[in-house]
């Protein structure tokens, strides 16, 4: 579980959107669109449970772009429905994957709502939040396997985990992005616009 | 030529007059008086291509011709367009006595995603109605407001399809003990009820579910009139702060396949 590849991700991931959606699995490309596959709102949620569970992750509830904007506070990454500057970089330094001109002249919100909806945004962060869950018991070395909810237990020892929440996640790295990367930033700019009065 | 005497497309007699493809739909605008409508569509009327021809401006065309997606997407896109364009025709030419094409409507989504109504007659008649869109199982509505401060949304679901264990993810404990409490025989109905509900609310506030579904939460169902009560919670109230504390009432109600609910907010009570 911890380290797939990507296409393995994808391989698995492919036919539960494709029983979701009642729909051939070949239809499922890394390029394509939830939506333009015909996936309504319940839909999401029935791929949402059903990834969690063949994966035994916990996906976040919320865009990144929300969980940002809360720490961040309002205006300084989305205005008017718009990405900011500030919040075009954060989001490519989130997405190394993304395509760089995805994030160039305006970015709506909408716009990341779409991207967001790619079978290969949902493949890449499923990855990611696959490393989370261990494969391996960290006491004995044993197998680990689903548990209740949100837990992974050892077959050997028994040893119970709680796994981390994409939530969880995506808030802590926003965090360690806003105090590493965008105070420096912002502090330095600060003292230019200073020196300059 | 549109009803301002430019021309917008050169649609046939059948649809430049009063024709409306879709039909009235009564139920789902009935609790907020004259000012609202409610079209539906149960079936494309027409080919695909010809009805694209026949009801889309073009830059709506260009969207139909370069969409992507599987038909299902692409007819409910489709019926989608047709019906908001209808409702919004139908409530210009009652409240403003002005007739015009489907292409002069133009349905586009504003920077959040939100449909809006645009074209050259809101500027030349000084009106911007609102408007919401919904679509499940081939069938799709459009819910319109006359005025412009209304924040509208709507949804529609089918009972058709039975959905094992949504409730996990689309309700907090305290819904899904609301939930557990119903006669088991009534329990998706009204579990689909509750998500439309809060559906409806996240559209007319604009964002969707992009603040996570938790952020709604059902307050206060009343099983006999189908009403709704709506609370924000969590961050949904750092984008709207004056609605901390204050319901939103959510209508809904179940006819024949399909369960839908409607919300209309007073803008200045929001923002």
């Amino acid at each position: 579980m911890p380290n797939m590849t990507e296409s393995e991700v994808f391989d698995k991931f492919a036919p539960i959107v494709a029983r979701s959606l009642r729909i051939d699995a070949a239809q499922v490309s890394i390029d394509a669109q939830l939506n333009d596959l015909g996936a309504e709102s319940l839909d999401l949620i029935e791929i949402t449970m059903e990834t969690e569970s063949q994966f035994h992750i916990f996906l976040p509830d919320k865009s990144i772009l929300e969980t940002a904007v809360e720490v961040f506070g309002s205006d300084i990454l989305e205005k008017d429905g718009y990405l900011t500057e500030e919040g075009k970089r954060l989001m490519l330094c989130r997405l190394p994957d993304a395509d760089v001109r995805d994030f160039q002249g305006e970015v709506a919100v909408k716009d990341l709502q779409s991207y967001f909806l790619k079978i290969g945004s949902w493949v890449r962060m499923v990855q990611a939040l696959a490393k989370y869950t261990p494969g391996e018991c960290a006491e004995c070395g044993g197998r680990m396997t689903a548990s209740m909810g949100f837990r992974m237990k050892c077959v050997s020892c028994g040893q119970e985990i709680t796994l981390r929440s994409g939530e969880e996640l995506n808030r802590e790295w926003v965090r360690e992005y806003y105090e590493k990367e965008y105070l420096p930033q912002a502090a330095l700019v600060a003292v230019s616009v200073n020196a300059v009065q | 030529m549109d009803a301002f005497g430019s021309t917008v497309c050169d649609p046939p007699d059948e649809v430049q007059g009063t024709s409306c493809l879709s039909r009235l739909w009564d139920a789902p605008a009935a609790p907020y008086g004259q000012g609202t409508l409610c079209c539906r569509l149960d079936a494309l009327p027409r080919e695909p291509n010809v009805l694209a021809d026949l009801i889309l401006s073009p830059a709506e065309a260009d969207v139909w011709r370069s969409m992507r997606a599987v038909e299902k997407r692409r007819h409910e896109w489709l019926l989608g367009r047709c019906a908001a364009k209808d409702a919004v025709r139908l409530l210009v030419e009652k409240h403003a006595g002005v007739q015009l094409a489907p292409a002069d409507v133009e349905i586009q989504p504003d920077p959040y995603g939100r449909p809006r109504a645009v074209g050259p007659f809101t500027a030349r008649l000084g009106i911007q109605p609102a408007i919401s869109i919904s679509h499940s199982h081939g069938t799709a509505v459009a819910l319109a407001a006359f005025d412009p401060g209304q924040l509208v949304g709507i949804d529609l679901e089918s009972l058709a399809q039975q959905r094992a264990d949504f409730e996990a993810i689309a309700f907090d404990l305290e819904e899904r003990r609301m939930l557990a409490a119903l006669p088991p025989g009534s329990r998706q109905e009204w579990a689909l009820r509750m998500w439309c509900a809060k559906e409806a609310v996240a559209k007319a506030l604009g964002r969707g579910f992009s603040m996570g579904i938790q952020a709604f939460h059902i307050a206060g169902p009343q099983y006999g009139s189908g009403v709704m009560q709506l609370e924000l919670r969590d961050e949904a109230l750092e984008h709207f702060p004056r609605l901390r504390g204050i319901p939103i009432t959510a209508y809904t109600a179940r006819e024949k396949a399909f369960v839908f609910s409607t919300t209309i907010y007073q803008q200045g009570a929001v923002e």
